[in-house]
Protein backbone atom coordinates (compact mmCIF):
# COMPACT_ATOMS: atom_id res chain seq x y z
CA UNK A 1 0.00 0.00 0.00
CA UNK A 2 1.16 3.45 -1.03
CA UNK A 3 1.77 5.27 1.63
CA UNK A 4 -0.38 8.23 0.54
CA UNK A 5 -3.37 6.14 0.44
CA UNK A 6 -2.72 4.96 3.61
CA UNK A 7 -2.94 8.21 4.82
CA UNK A 8 -5.89 9.13 3.16
CA UNK A 9 -7.41 5.74 4.71
CA UNK A 10 -6.36 6.62 8.26
CA UNK A 11 -7.76 10.74 8.18
CA UNK A 12 -10.96 10.31 6.68
CA UNK A 13 -11.20 7.26 9.04
CA UNK A 14 -10.71 9.49 12.13
CA UNK A 15 -12.90 12.38 11.16
CA UNK A 16 -15.83 9.99 11.44
CA UNK A 17 -14.48 8.50 14.84
CA UNK A 18 -14.55 12.53 15.72
CA UNK A 19 -18.35 13.06 15.04
CA UNK A 20 -19.35 9.90 16.63
CA UNK A 21 -17.32 11.10 19.97
CA UNK A 22 -18.76 14.43 19.65
CA UNK A 23 -22.52 13.36 19.58
CA UNK A 24 -21.61 10.78 22.32
CA UNK A 25 -20.03 13.32 24.51
CA UNK A 26 -22.80 16.34 23.51
CA UNK A 27 -26.06 13.33 24.38
CA UNK A 28 -24.11 12.13 27.96
CA UNK A 29 -24.15 15.71 28.52
CA UNK A 30 -27.78 16.35 27.79
CA UNK A 31 -28.84 13.23 29.09
CA UNK A 32 -26.94 13.85 32.66
CA UNK A 33 -28.35 17.23 33.20
CA UNK A 34 -31.88 16.36 32.59
CA UNK A 35 -31.71 13.30 34.67
CA UNK A 36 -29.71 14.41 37.49
CA UNK A 37 -31.39 17.75 37.67
CA UNK A 38 -34.71 15.84 38.10
CA UNK A 39 -33.45 13.07 40.54
CA UNK A 40 -32.17 16.07 42.85
CA UNK A 41 -35.30 18.02 42.33
CA UNK A 42 -37.48 14.65 43.54
CA UNK A 43 -35.17 14.74 46.73
CA UNK A 44 -34.86 18.25 47.51
CA UNK A 45 -38.65 18.45 47.56
CA UNK A 46 -39.13 15.83 50.02
CA UNK A 47 -38.44 18.62 52.69
CA UNK A 48 -39.83 18.17 55.86
CA UNK A 49 -39.36 20.76 58.31
CA UNK A 50 -38.80 19.43 61.66
CA UNK A 51 -41.25 20.22 64.69
CA UNK A 52 -38.76 20.52 67.02
CA UNK A 53 -36.67 24.28 67.22
CA UNK A 54 -34.49 25.24 64.45
CA UNK A 55 -31.51 27.27 64.10
CA UNK A 56 -30.61 30.27 61.47
CA UNK A 57 -29.16 27.11 59.57
CA UNK A 58 -31.20 24.59 59.73
CA UNK A 59 -29.86 22.82 62.31
CA UNK A 60 -31.94 21.48 65.65
CA UNK A 61 -31.27 24.46 68.10
CA UNK A 62 -30.93 24.31 71.93
CA UNK A 63 -30.68 26.22 75.09
CA UNK A 64 -32.63 29.55 75.63
CA UNK A 65 -33.65 31.43 72.52
CA UNK A 66 -32.87 34.64 73.61
CA UNK A 67 -29.30 33.31 74.69
CA UNK A 68 -26.67 36.50 73.31
CA UNK A 69 -23.99 34.27 71.59
CA UNK A 70 -24.65 31.47 69.20
CA UNK A 71 -22.84 28.71 69.00
CA UNK A 72 -23.08 26.21 65.47
CA UNK A 73 -21.15 22.99 64.51
CA UNK A 74 -21.54 21.98 61.62
CA UNK A 75 -20.77 17.80 61.84
CA UNK A 76 -21.20 14.38 60.42
CA UNK A 77 -22.07 11.21 62.51
CA UNK A 78 -19.48 9.33 60.82
CA UNK A 79 -16.78 12.11 61.04
CA UNK A 80 -14.13 10.84 63.69
CA UNK A 81 -12.61 14.50 64.42
CA UNK A 82 -16.24 15.55 65.25
CA UNK A 83 -16.39 12.68 68.04
CA UNK A 84 -13.26 14.53 69.22
CA UNK A 85 -14.37 17.67 69.44
CA UNK A 86 -17.85 16.05 71.37
CA UNK A 87 -15.67 14.70 73.77
CA UNK A 88 -13.47 17.64 73.76
CA UNK A 89 -15.90 20.58 74.37
CA UNK A 90 -18.78 18.66 75.47
CA UNK A 91 -18.75 19.78 79.09
CA UNK A 92 -17.62 23.13 78.80
CA UNK A 93 -20.57 23.70 76.14
CA UNK A 94 -23.13 22.45 78.54
CA UNK A 95 -21.93 24.63 80.86
CA UNK A 96 -22.56 27.60 78.60
CA UNK A 97 -25.54 26.05 77.16
CA UNK A 98 -26.83 25.90 80.71
CA UNK A 99 -25.88 29.44 82.36
CA UNK A 100 -27.45 30.69 79.68
CA UNK A 101 -25.19 32.70 77.69
CA UNK A 102 -24.75 30.48 74.13
CA UNK A 103 -27.73 28.41 72.06
CA UNK A 104 -25.98 25.84 70.61
CA UNK A 105 -27.43 25.12 66.92
CA UNK A 106 -26.04 21.72 65.77
CA UNK A 107 -26.46 21.11 61.47
CA UNK A 108 -25.60 17.19 61.32
CA UNK A 109 -24.84 16.58 57.15
CA UNK A 110 -24.82 14.08 55.13
CA UNK A 111 -21.09 14.91 53.89
CA UNK A 112 -19.54 11.47 54.51
CA UNK A 113 -21.64 9.39 52.73
CA UNK A 114 -20.00 7.53 49.80
CA UNK A 115 -22.85 6.03 47.73
CA UNK A 116 -23.51 5.05 51.00
CA UNK A 117 -26.61 6.85 53.51
CA UNK A 118 -24.95 6.38 56.85
CA UNK A 119 -24.72 10.12 57.35
CA UNK A 120 -28.15 10.83 55.67
CA UNK A 121 -29.51 8.65 57.83
CA UNK A 122 -27.72 9.14 61.21
CA UNK A 123 -28.25 12.93 60.32
CA UNK A 124 -32.14 12.25 59.71
CA UNK A 125 -32.75 10.17 63.44
CA UNK A 126 -31.26 12.99 65.03
CA UNK A 127 -34.04 15.55 64.05
CA UNK A 128 -36.60 12.72 64.75
CA UNK A 129 -34.50 12.98 68.54
CA UNK A 130 -34.72 16.57 68.82
CA UNK A 131 -38.56 16.51 67.99
CA UNK A 132 -38.73 13.81 70.85
CA UNK A 133 -36.76 16.33 73.14
CA UNK A 134 -33.73 14.40 73.52
CA UNK A 135 -31.36 15.71 70.61
CA UNK A 136 -28.09 16.09 73.07
CA UNK A 137 -28.57 12.58 74.62
CA UNK A 138 -28.98 11.22 71.27
CA UNK A 139 -25.89 12.97 69.62
CA UNK A 140 -24.13 12.18 72.67
CA UNK A 141 -24.93 8.45 72.18
CA UNK A 142 -23.82 8.14 68.37
CA UNK A 143 -20.59 9.89 68.77
CA UNK A 144 -19.99 7.38 71.63
CA UNK A 145 -20.87 5.06 69.75
CA UNK A 146 -19.23 5.81 66.28
CA UNK A 147 -17.70 3.07 64.47
CA UNK A 148 -14.13 3.37 63.81
CA UNK A 149 -14.45 3.04 60.22
CA UNK A 150 -16.57 5.08 58.02
CA UNK A 151 -19.59 3.70 55.54
CA UNK A 152 -18.85 0.22 57.01
CA UNK A 153 -22.94 -0.19 57.34
CA UNK A 154 -23.04 -0.01 60.84
CA UNK A 155 -25.65 2.94 60.96
CA UNK A 156 -28.53 0.88 60.20
CA UNK A 157 -31.86 1.82 60.97
CA UNK A 158 -32.02 -0.96 63.46
CA UNK A 159 -29.37 0.36 65.57
CA UNK A 160 -30.70 4.39 65.01
CA UNK A 161 -34.02 3.15 67.04
CA UNK A 162 -31.76 1.12 69.41
CA UNK A 163 -29.33 4.10 69.96
CA UNK A 164 -32.38 5.98 70.77
CA UNK A 165 -33.96 4.08 73.37
CA UNK A 166 -30.13 4.18 74.88
CA UNK A 167 -30.21 8.06 75.12
CA UNK A 168 -34.23 7.70 76.58
CA UNK A 169 -36.77 7.50 73.66
CA UNK A 170 -39.65 5.35 74.47
CA UNK A 171 -41.87 7.30 72.19
CA UNK A 172 -42.92 4.96 68.80
CA UNK A 173 -43.20 8.12 67.11
CA UNK A 174 -39.07 8.55 67.00
CA UNK A 175 -39.04 5.10 65.05
CA UNK A 176 -41.68 5.68 62.04
CA UNK A 177 -39.64 8.52 61.80
CA UNK A 178 -36.23 7.04 61.42
CA UNK A 179 -38.25 4.34 59.57
CA UNK A 180 -39.96 6.56 57.22
CA UNK A 181 -36.97 8.81 56.44
CA UNK A 182 -38.97 11.44 57.20
CA UNK A 183 -35.65 14.28 57.39
CA UNK A 184 -33.87 12.66 54.26
CA UNK A 185 -34.88 15.68 52.31
CA UNK A 186 -34.51 17.72 55.55
CA UNK A 187 -31.03 16.89 55.90
CA UNK A 188 -30.25 17.15 51.89
CA UNK A 189 -31.14 20.13 51.62
CA UNK A 190 -29.29 21.69 54.92
CA UNK A 191 -25.94 19.84 53.70
CA UNK A 192 -26.43 21.75 50.26
CA UNK A 193 -27.03 24.67 51.97
CA UNK A 194 -23.96 23.91 53.90
CA UNK A 195 -21.87 23.60 50.99
CA UNK A 196 -23.01 26.81 48.93
CA UNK A 197 -22.05 28.63 52.19
CA UNK A 198 -18.84 27.27 51.87
CA UNK A 199 -18.42 24.74 54.52
CA UNK A 200 -16.16 22.57 52.88
CA UNK A 201 -15.31 19.80 56.25
CA UNK A 202 -16.32 18.61 59.80
CA UNK A 203 -16.26 19.83 61.82
CA UNK A 204 -17.11 23.60 61.01
CA UNK A 205 -17.24 25.55 64.71
CA UNK A 206 -18.74 29.01 64.09
CA UNK A 207 -19.41 31.63 66.62
CA UNK A 208 -22.38 34.17 66.02
CA UNK A 209 -21.77 32.89 61.94
CA UNK A 210 -17.80 33.48 62.15
CA UNK A 211 -15.75 30.40 61.40
CA UNK A 212 -13.63 29.67 64.56
CA UNK A 213 -10.60 27.56 64.64
CA UNK A 214 -11.26 23.93 65.68
CA UNK A 215 -8.48 23.82 68.33
CA UNK A 216 -10.46 26.76 69.93
CA UNK A 217 -13.29 25.31 69.99
CA UNK A 218 -11.34 22.34 71.83
CA UNK A 219 -9.51 23.94 74.54
CA UNK A 220 -12.30 24.80 77.05
CA UNK A 221 -10.64 27.98 77.61
CA UNK A 222 -9.90 29.70 74.36
CA UNK A 223 -13.50 28.69 73.85
CA UNK A 224 -14.99 30.77 77.04
CA UNK A 225 -12.75 33.44 75.75
CA UNK A 226 -14.31 33.83 72.45
CA UNK A 227 -17.83 33.71 74.11
CA UNK A 228 -17.33 36.70 76.29
CA UNK A 229 -15.73 38.03 73.33
CA UNK A 230 -18.45 38.26 71.53
CA UNK A 231 -20.72 39.29 74.04
CA UNK A 232 -21.70 36.24 76.43
CA UNK A 233 -19.86 37.76 79.18
CA UNK A 234 -19.32 35.97 82.12
CA UNK B 1 22.54 -1.38 11.24
CA UNK B 2 19.34 -0.61 13.26
CA UNK B 3 16.94 2.45 12.61
CA UNK B 4 16.82 5.14 15.26
CA UNK B 5 12.73 4.57 15.17
CA UNK B 6 13.27 1.33 16.64
CA UNK B 7 15.97 2.10 18.83
CA UNK B 8 14.07 5.24 20.77
CA UNK B 9 11.14 2.98 20.80
CA UNK B 10 10.24 2.26 24.45
CA UNK B 11 8.28 -0.76 23.51
CA UNK B 12 12.06 -1.67 21.71
CA UNK B 13 13.96 -0.81 24.87
CA UNK B 14 11.97 -3.15 27.21
CA UNK B 15 11.96 -5.95 24.45
CA UNK B 16 8.49 -6.27 24.26
CA UNK B 17 8.20 -7.89 20.58
CA UNK B 18 6.37 -6.10 18.05
CA UNK B 19 3.29 -8.00 17.59
CA UNK B 20 2.48 -7.85 20.93
CA UNK B 21 1.78 -3.90 21.13
CA UNK B 22 -1.37 -4.15 19.76
CA UNK B 23 -2.46 -6.61 22.22
CA UNK B 24 -0.73 -4.12 25.20
CA UNK B 25 -2.81 -1.42 23.45
CA UNK B 26 -5.94 -3.09 24.41
CA UNK B 27 -5.20 -3.98 28.03
CA UNK B 28 -4.22 -0.20 28.37
CA UNK B 29 -7.63 0.69 26.68
CA UNK B 30 -9.80 -1.89 28.82
CA UNK B 31 -8.26 -0.60 32.14
CA UNK B 32 -8.81 2.80 31.22
CA UNK B 33 -12.36 1.85 30.41
CA UNK B 34 -12.52 0.63 33.68
CA UNK B 35 -11.05 3.90 35.29
CA UNK B 36 -13.84 5.78 34.08
CA UNK B 37 -17.42 3.02 34.64
CA UNK B 38 -15.90 2.60 38.17
CA UNK B 39 -15.90 6.88 38.06
CA UNK B 40 -19.09 7.32 36.47
CA UNK B 41 -21.00 4.69 38.75
CA UNK B 42 -19.64 5.94 41.57
CA UNK B 43 -20.39 9.72 41.12
CA UNK B 44 -24.13 9.00 39.17
CA UNK B 45 -25.90 7.56 42.56
CA UNK B 46 -25.49 10.63 44.37
CA UNK B 47 -26.02 13.98 42.01
CA UNK B 48 -25.72 16.39 45.46
CA UNK B 49 -22.40 15.13 46.34
CA UNK B 50 -21.27 15.72 42.84
CA UNK B 51 -21.91 19.17 43.19
CA UNK B 52 -20.43 19.41 46.52
CA UNK B 53 -17.33 17.81 45.28
CA UNK B 54 -17.29 20.18 42.24
CA UNK B 55 -18.20 23.28 44.44
CA UNK B 56 -15.60 22.67 46.58
CA UNK B 57 -12.72 23.28 44.44
CA UNK B 58 -13.90 26.72 44.34
CA UNK B 59 -12.86 27.50 40.46
CA UNK B 60 -15.98 26.78 38.52
CA UNK B 61 -18.64 29.82 39.01
CA UNK B 62 -22.18 28.91 40.67
CA UNK B 63 -24.10 28.77 37.57
CA UNK B 64 -21.82 26.36 35.49
CA UNK B 65 -20.86 23.98 38.91
CA UNK B 66 -24.18 22.09 38.53
CA UNK B 67 -24.22 20.92 34.78
CA UNK B 68 -20.57 20.22 35.22
CA UNK B 69 -21.10 17.87 37.75
CA UNK B 70 -24.65 16.24 36.83
CA UNK B 71 -23.43 15.98 33.23
CA UNK B 72 -19.40 14.46 34.54
CA UNK B 73 -20.79 10.96 35.18
CA UNK B 74 -22.04 10.83 32.05
CA UNK B 75 -19.71 11.72 29.78
CA UNK B 76 -17.12 9.24 32.15
CA UNK B 77 -19.87 6.71 31.19
CA UNK B 78 -19.48 7.33 27.53
CA UNK B 79 -16.16 7.47 27.37
CA UNK B 80 -16.05 3.91 29.43
CA UNK B 81 -18.54 2.64 26.89
CA UNK B 82 -16.67 3.67 23.76
CA UNK B 83 -13.32 2.23 25.20
CA UNK B 84 -14.48 -1.09 26.45
CA UNK B 85 -16.09 -1.51 22.72
CA UNK B 86 -13.44 0.36 21.00
CA UNK B 87 -15.31 2.63 18.80
CA UNK B 88 -13.85 5.91 18.10
CA UNK B 89 -10.95 4.76 20.14
CA UNK B 90 -8.22 7.45 19.46
CA UNK B 91 -10.91 10.63 19.37
CA UNK B 92 -12.37 9.08 22.97
CA UNK B 93 -8.44 8.28 24.39
CA UNK B 94 -7.71 11.94 23.56
CA UNK B 95 -10.49 13.60 25.45
CA UNK B 96 -9.62 11.10 27.98
CA UNK B 97 -6.30 12.11 28.59
CA UNK B 98 -7.67 16.44 28.41
CA UNK B 99 -10.28 15.54 30.94
CA UNK B 100 -7.20 13.78 33.05
CA UNK B 101 -4.94 17.31 32.65
CA UNK B 102 -8.55 18.96 33.77
CA UNK B 103 -8.59 17.00 36.67
CA UNK B 104 -5.05 17.26 37.22
CA UNK B 105 -4.88 20.65 36.83
CA UNK B 106 -8.13 20.97 39.73
CA UNK B 107 -6.69 19.01 41.91
CA UNK B 108 -2.90 20.66 41.73
CA UNK B 109 -5.06 24.29 41.96
CA UNK B 110 -6.84 23.30 45.31
CA UNK B 111 -3.38 21.64 46.66
CA UNK B 112 -1.76 25.17 45.84
CA UNK B 113 -4.62 27.40 47.27
CA UNK B 114 -4.29 24.90 50.85
CA UNK B 115 -7.96 23.82 50.09
CA UNK B 116 -8.54 20.43 52.58
CA UNK B 117 -10.90 18.90 50.28
CA UNK B 118 -11.06 15.31 48.75
CA UNK B 119 -11.05 15.20 44.85
CA UNK B 120 -14.18 13.15 44.96
CA UNK B 121 -13.05 11.43 41.66
CA UNK B 122 -14.94 8.40 42.93
CA UNK B 123 -17.70 9.30 44.84
CA UNK B 124 -18.34 11.38 47.76
CA UNK B 125 -18.73 14.86 48.30
CA UNK B 126 -15.42 16.84 48.51
CA UNK B 127 -15.17 16.20 52.09
CA UNK B 128 -11.73 15.42 53.24
CA UNK B 129 -10.63 12.32 54.36
CA UNK B 130 -9.74 12.11 58.66
CA UNK B 131 -6.56 12.14 58.29
CA UNK B 132 -6.42 15.60 55.18
CA UNK B 133 -6.65 15.93 51.87
CA UNK B 134 -3.97 13.14 50.04
CA UNK B 135 -2.71 15.54 46.94
CA UNK B 136 -0.02 13.62 45.90
CA UNK B 137 -1.74 10.31 45.75
CA UNK B 138 -4.61 11.57 43.41
CA UNK B 139 -2.02 13.14 40.85
CA UNK B 140 0.34 10.18 41.41
CA UNK B 141 -2.91 8.27 39.97
CA UNK B 142 -4.31 10.46 37.47
CA UNK B 143 -0.73 10.62 36.11
CA UNK B 144 -0.54 6.85 36.16
CA UNK B 145 -3.93 6.88 34.33
CA UNK B 146 -2.86 9.83 31.68
CA UNK B 147 -0.23 7.44 30.22
CA UNK B 148 -2.67 5.09 29.50
CA UNK B 149 -5.22 7.62 27.54
CA UNK B 150 -1.99 8.67 25.84
CA UNK B 151 -0.94 5.24 24.75
CA UNK B 152 -4.24 4.54 23.71
CA UNK B 153 -4.33 7.39 21.66
CA UNK B 154 -1.28 7.99 19.94
CA UNK B 155 0.12 3.99 20.28
CA UNK B 156 -0.64 1.10 18.14
CA UNK B 157 -4.15 0.38 17.11
CA UNK B 158 -5.73 -2.29 19.57
CA UNK B 159 -7.17 -5.33 18.78
CA UNK B 160 -10.48 -6.60 20.00
CA UNK B 161 -12.13 -3.16 18.70
CA UNK B 162 -15.09 -2.32 16.87
CA UNK B 163 -13.01 0.54 15.15
CA UNK B 164 -10.98 -2.49 13.16
CA UNK B 165 -14.25 -3.24 11.10
CA UNK B 166 -13.90 0.00 9.53
CA UNK B 167 -10.93 -0.49 8.51
CA UNK B 168 -9.91 -2.11 4.77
Amino acid sequence: MPPQRSRYTRSRSRAWMWWVLGAVVVAAVVVGVLVQRSRSETEQAKVTRPASAVGPNGGALVGDANAPVTITEYGDFQCPVCARLHQAWGPTLDQLVQSGRVKFEFVALAFLDQGTTESLRSAAASTCAADAGQFLPYQDTLYNQQSPTENSGFLTDQRLVAFGRDAGITDNTFTRCVDSGRYDGWVRKNTDAASSSGVRGTPTVLIDGKVIDNADAADPGRLTALVAQAGGGG
Amino acid sequence: MRSPDTLTSPATRHRIPPQWWPWCSTVARLVLAGVWAWAGVAKVGDPDASVRAVRAYEILPETIVKPFAWGLPFVELALAALLLLGLATRPAAWVSAGLLLVFVAGTAAAWARGLQIDCGCFGGGGAAAADGPRYLRELGRDGLFLCLAILVAAGTPSRLALDNLARD
